[in-house]
């Protein structure tokens, strides 16, 4: 039950972040206030470049399009999780699969650094969707062996 | 866990003072998640390597929390003195540039960067401060405990299942035994 729990608070929890990303311009379109918190707490992480950020409702998204698209793939990876494995798995993917979903992101991130490259928004956002994507594999893995080590811990031994 | 918590409290101070340092610094503090996670990652490679061998993904995620948490608090407390640097860095640097490229894209820069480009930028409150810092740590804590399980995961060869996950499939197997 507690593991399920667990599950779910991390689906609520990115599916909370994904949509207040979104929701920021939307609120700024109106005048309202929680605008400015919202762009103020996305800040923390997001450097909010407005030239890499997507425009929604003529404001800017409060995460550039590389981290909107983690967001989004964190998110899409809690959904698909029950899918690829059972819920009680504390195991992790491989590590080839991990630098095969990280490859497009980091040579992207190296590139723009690098003046090599600009594919653009939606290539930033693609990447960081594909990266996104496998992070929960290993943020509920973590989070299940927490879950079931304490559960075990507590249980009396008989 | 609980005897090895001590000796997990070293590296995650020392990679959190890192990550701290350089997300507060200006140009390196524009790396998005990349500290926080990279910090996690580090810790658990600051683990000694007998102590690393018998890290499970829980043991990443609570290290890596740890690393976040301190990170964070090094980020709040190193803002305090370098807010004048970084303040002056954005307003000579990078606001230039960002009104550039935003009138370059052919769109109109919103009003707010114009004020602070050429006024004064207020300075933090009290409440303020701990708001962020309190938002720091939580946001810190979650990112370096994705890297922490991520680090465990590359630096074991093949991860077997923890010894609560195999208790808890056997407990639940033995329901379905006649």
């Amino acid at each position: 039950m507690f593991v399920v729990a667990g599950y779910l608070a991390t689906t609520v929890v990115a599916l909370s972040v994904a949509g207040a990303a979104l929701l920021a311009p939307w609120l700024a379109s109106r005048g309202s206030g929680l605008a400015a918190g919202l762009y103020h707490s996305f800040a923390q992480i997001c450097h909010q470049n407005p030239s890499r950020c997507f425009v929604l409702f003529g404001h800017p998204v409060a995460a550039c399009g590389r981290c909107l698209g983690i967001y989004i793939g964190f998110l899409a990876g809690c959904l698909v999780y029950p899918l690829a494995r059972s819920l009680f798995s504390a195991r992790v993917p491989r590590p080839r699969m991990f630098v095969l979903l990280s490859l497009p992101l980091g040579a992207d991130v190296l590139a723009n650094m690098l003046h090599l490259w600009d594919f653009g928004n939606w290539f930033r956002f693609s990447s960081g969707l594909a990266w996104g994507l496998i992070l929960p594999f290993y943020f509920l893995a973590g989070l299940t062996d927490l879950i079931l080590r304490r559960l075990a811990f507590r249980r009396p031994t008989t | 866990m609980e005897e090895r918590t001590a000796e997990l409290w070293m590296p995650a101070l020392i990679a959190g003072a890192l990550a701290g340092l350089l997300a507060s610094l200006p140009v390196t503090n524009c790396c998005c998640c990349l500290w926080p996670i990279g910090a996690g990652l580090l810790a658990v490679f600051l683990v000694p390597k007998e102590t690393r061998a018998f890290l499970a993904a829980g043991d990443g995620a609570v290290l890596g929390a740890l690393t976040g948490i301190s990170a964070a608090v090094i980020r709040g407390l190193l803002m305090i003195p370098l807010q004048p640097l970084n303040m002056l860095f954005l307003k000579k640097y990078v606001l230039p540039l960002l009104l550039d490229w935003i009138e370059q894209a052919g769109q109109q820069p919103p009003s707010q960067l114009k004020e602070i480009l050429h006024g004064e930028i207020p300075a933090q409150t009290v409440p303020g401060f701990f708001i962020d810092l309190l938002l720091a740590a939580v946001v810190f804590a979650g990112l370096a405990a994705l890297g922490g399980v991520i680090a465990v995961s590359l630096t074991k060869k093949k991860t077997p299942p923890s010894a609560a996950e195999e208790s808890h499939v056997s407990q639940n197997s033995s329901h379905h035994q006649p």
